[in-house]
């Protein structure tokens, strides 16, 4: 069952006289299901950062729909939008985006309390067990200046699964990671799949994108490629997406 | 070479930080002003002259300093601010390879080229100011023939040195921070998380404690004599627990309101609650010099306002008639009959009929008051001294004759009224000689309030005339050896005749005639029988009004100035605060959407939070002047004001006009607030 399905999604910028037309997606059609761990792959400017953007209901498309559990998030008015994302989306950003004046489990709480629908006992049932499986629980109490990157990314994913979203959106989770964050973070986010998470991520690393399930080429607003894992291992896909890159960057089509 | 190369760095730099530059010049520029025409009105020469004068000047005097502790404060927060915002400039010229020392080099010359001119502005300004509106204000008074208002000399070092030592030790400051920091510290100096600002218990329990005492000083004064030191005491300690309170009681409130869970984890709390901690930690400087400086405009504002308001009342006070005559010495009844006489022919030839007059004789000394011991014992100071009291003794039968009521008093005995001052005990002496209470009196009928210049207490007590000629006679000889006081104003001790009628309402002209043709007669008169010569003291009522109107509107004049020049600081700083607001609160805004709270959401979140940042101060404003209350109305009555209602309506109008002004000055700024915050907000909403 497809949780997330994109429709021929068209974004075109205009510089504010009107003069250039910027097309930063041309014609977009894909769809996720439920329990995939997508990775969208593309260089700075490829498009990818302006599609996460509408998939996440922060910027509109020019034309095209979104459907997220069949229903198309066009027709969600402005008012609800906000509601609809904290109960439907988490997200996790490549620079965190931990509000410093919490402390973390404030910070993961924060998308519960503002839905205000639960006791801070109630929230707590949730965050602890949360925190155990993310390995920061023994932090919960400190706030983001006080702890590693690794450990502030890892709050952020629980900040993001803490409401139970249909889909967890990353942009580059491990941008700001060294590579032993990066790969303790790519594990979690491995476990969290295995559990039943649908996960869409935005990357331009090969060897971050090769731990999810599928992976998707997206050059010059468009998607041209895409690799199934399969029964692949990492280290295969990971090869096979090098070959993929390539080719796409000697110009050449990929089979 | 060298040299030119720090001042060619240092001006390139002034130049290239001009947008963040001018508003701290600006704020120097302000703070010089205000601090020198204090300093130009607590020593200026030409209100020597003026009735209370000194009194307005050793208030003032204290107040400099009070106004020098600000602006230290006031100009280290500036400062710090433009710091922190040029961090990353210097960590940038440090990696491209400009030594520390040549850092501290160039910083030192941009500050004394900053100092430099401000201070010089500010002095500028303040001199032409200070003139300018003394002149329109002698001017809308009508009083154009008096002396413009005299500078000091010792004015313009004052200020000098006073600005120069401030500028040093905020240079000295931002260099301790560049060579504490590495480069990199430096050039990430604006995005380094701040640590989460911890509860002070002991520090905000101190806060409360010096605030208890300061309020305590005020509630309790009920000795006049001591109000003005008290009164810069209770100021002082109010300040100081002004600026601690800020700093940690508002952080330690907010822990405690995280504490309780059940309070803290709800949708409308959670966001305010967390951001207001960080919030008060940055911005308590800040918030605690508006709430300083709006207090200060506040009482000033309030307490000569009611003065003016009140001067008529104060009038009628000290003119039971509209002529009040005394002549000294006057010691048998034969010359107080011819002298009576004389003023009446005096008042007829000007053409004038002296209506409802009385006349008494009275003993005048200035004594120094034991409230432990209930003694009056002489003193060689003169009456400038504020531990001194003016003590005037009138004979009872003299009492009775003017006032119409019989006093059958006997040796020993007296009637006590304290004008200003203490209520006097059931039993005191003066000079040794014991007293009896046998009435402390409300009210002087028709007896004038003393008319001698005050400015400690004063007392009036009417007893037997033997018991009178006893006092003169030990304080006689007692001031007898010894030398003699040569610096402070001494009165005649000796009997003197006070004559009082209406005359109806005069012009001042015709007034100074009635003076004239009434005086020189009756001085002939003394001479001729006593070689000492004589003392006369004249005043008419269409007199006085002018000088008090003159009085009280100077110093509303100089409320009004210095209240405009802290507004102006005032609405400086709101600036400041809501500009520096809105920068930091960009990424939070732009945060808080992507984590699923609505842009209308996160706008209600952050208005709460700066409105409390902006109210909290007018609220404690507010607070300190209702306990400044009881304080001010004791300084007050010393200078005739007694209409406490008056002034309480008074500081009560004060006060809504303030928080009127306060919510406009907000308002205003509030929209760059928003522009700041919006701006960043498009920028950071896409990903």
């Amino acid at each position: 069952m497809a949780i997330l399905t994109v429709n021929n999604l068209k974004k075109v910028y205009t510089t504010r006289f009107g003069g250039n037309r910027v097309e930063a997606l041309q014609d977009i059609t894909f769809s996720v299901e439920q329990g995939e761990f997508v990775a969208i792959m593309g260089e700075s400017g490829s498009g990818k950062t302006t599609l996460l953007n509408i998939l996440a209901a922060l910027d509109a498309p020019t034309s095209g729909e979104v459907l997220l559990d069949k229903e198309p998030m066009g027709n969600i008015p402005e008012k609800q939008l906000a509601a609809f994302r904290r109960d439907n989306l988490g997200f996790v950003f490549q620079d965190f985006n931990l509000l410093d004046t919490f402390s973390i489990r404030d910070n993961i709480c924060l998308p519960l309390v503002l839905a205000g629908k639960m006791s801070h006992q109630e929230m707590a049932l949730r965050v602890e067990p949360l925190a155990q499986k993310l390995g920061i629980a023994a932090i919960l109490d400190k706030y983001p200046y006080e702890v590693s990157g690794g450990e502030k990314q890892r709050s952020a994913v629980a900040r993001a699964l803490v409401a139970g979203p249909k889909l967890l959106l990353a942009d580059e989770p491990t941008g700001a990671l060294d590579s032993k964050s990066t790969d303790s973070l790519l594990r979690v986010l491995e476990d969290v799949n295995r559990q039943g998470q649908t996960i869409l991520m935005v990357t331009h690393s090969i060897r971050v994108a090769s731990h999810a399930t599928r992976v998707l080429f997206i050059r010059d607003g468009r998607i041209f490629h895409q690799i199934y894992r399969g029964d692949k291992k990492d280290r295969d896909l990971y090869q096979t997406i090098m070959d993929a890159q390539g080719a796409v960057l000697n110009g050449g089509a990929v089979q | 070479m060298k040299r030119s190369f720090t001042l060619d760095m240092a001006l390139k730099n002034l130049r290239r930080n001009r947008r963040s530059l001018l508003p701290y010049a600006l704020s120097c520029i302000g703070t010089v002003m205000v601090f020198f025409i204090m300093v130009v009105l607590a020593n200026t020469t030409t209100l020597h002259g003026v009735y209370g004068g000194r009194t307005i000047q050793r208030t003032l005097q204290l107040g400099m300093w009070v106004m020098l502790l600000f602006a230290v404060i006031f100009l280290f927060y500036t400062h710090s601010f433009l710091i922190r915002q040029r961090k990353k400039e210097f960590g940038l010229f440090n990696i491209l390879g400009l030594e520390k020392s040549h850092i501290t080099r160039i910083l030192l010359t941009e500050s004394f080229l900053v100092g430099v001119l401000t201070t010089a502005i500010g002095m500028g300004l303040g001199a032409l100011l200070s003139r300018l509106l003394y002149l329109v204000q002698l001017n809308m008074l009508g009083a154009v023939d008096k002396p413009a208002l005299s500078i000091h000399p010792s004015t313009w070092p004052i200020v000098a040195i006073a600005f120069f030592c401030i500028h040093v030790l905020t240079a000295l400051n931002a260099i301790r921070q560049v060579y504490q920091a590495r480069p990199v510290q430096l050039l990430r100096a604006g995005k380094m998380g701040e640590r989460v600002p911890k509860a002070n218990w002991l520090i905000a329990a101190l806060g409360f404690a010096l605030m208890g005492w300061g309020y305590g000083i005020s509630f309790t004064a009920v000795d006049v004599m001591n109000s003005i030191p008290d009164f810069l005491k209770a100021v002082l300690l109010v300040i100081i627990a002004t600026y601690l309170l800020f700093t940690s009681g508002t952080v330690a409130a907010l822990s405690l309101m995280q504490k309780n869970k059940n309070f803290y984890y709800r949708p409308g709390r959670f966001t305010v609650v967390a951001g207001m901690r960080y919030r008060m930690k940055r911005h308590a400087v800040g918030l605690s010099s508006i709430c300083i400086l709006s207090t200060m405009v506040l009482v000033m504002m309030a307490a000569t306002v009611s003065l003016f308001i009140g001067r008529e009342n104060a009038l009628k006070e000290r003119f039971p008639r509209d002529a009040v005559f005394s002549f000294n010495p006057v010691n048998s009844v034969e010359e107080a009959n011819t002298i009576e006489s004389m003023v009446i022919n005096g008042a007829k030839q000007t053409g004038l009929d002296p209506a409802r007059l009385i006349r008494y004789r009275s003993v005048s000394y200035y004594l120094v008051y034991d409230q432990k011991a209930a003694t009056f014992a002489p003193t060689k100071d003169g009456g400038w001294s504020a531990d001194v009291s003016t003590v005037e003794m009138i004979p009872a039968e003299d009492y009775a004759l003017a006032t119409g009521q019989t006093a059958p008093l006997e040796p020993g005995q007296t009637y006590a009224f304290s004008i200003i001052g203490n209520t006097l005990p059931k039993q005191f002496s003066v000079a040794g000689v014991m007293l009896d209470t046998i009435n402390a009196l409300e009210e002087m009928g028709d007896l004038p309030a003393n008319l001698l210049p005050v400015l400690g207490s004063s007392y009036t007590l009417v007893m037997h005339e033997q018991d009178i000629q006893r006092i003169a006679a030990r304080i006689g000889a007692e001031l007898a050896d010894g030398e003699e006081d040569t610096v402070g104003y001494r009165i005649p001790d000796t009997p003197q005749l006070n004559i009082l009628f209406d005359t109806g309402r005069l012009a001042p002209e015709q007034a100074e005639a009635l003076i004239n043709a009434v005086n020189a007669p009756v001085i002939n008169y003394i001479i001729s029988y006593n070689q000492g010569g004589a003392t006369s003291s004249a005043r008419h009522i269409a007199i006085d009004q002018v000088e008090l109107r003159a009085v009280y509107g100077g110093l509303l004049f100089v409320a009004v100035f210095l209240g405009t020049v802290f507004l102006m600081a005032l609405v400086l700083i709101i600036y400041y605060k809501q500009v520096s607001e809105g920068y930091e609160d960009q990424a939070r805004y732009a945060i808080m959407q992507q984590v699923g709270m609505s842009a209308q959401e996160v706008r209600r979140s952050i208005r709460i939070q700066v409105l409390m940042v902006f109210f909290l101060p007018l609220a404690m404003a507010g607070l300190h002047l209702a306990a400044s209350f009881n304080i001010t109305s004791q300084i007050l009555r010393m200078l005739n004001l007694t209409n406490l209602s008056q002034f309480a309506l008074t500081a009560l109008i004060t006060y809504l006009v303030f928080a009127v002004f306060y919510m406009l000055v907000y308002w205003k700024t509030a929209g760059s607030y928003y522009r700041i915050v919006k701006a960043g907000g498009a920028r950071e909403r896409s990903f």
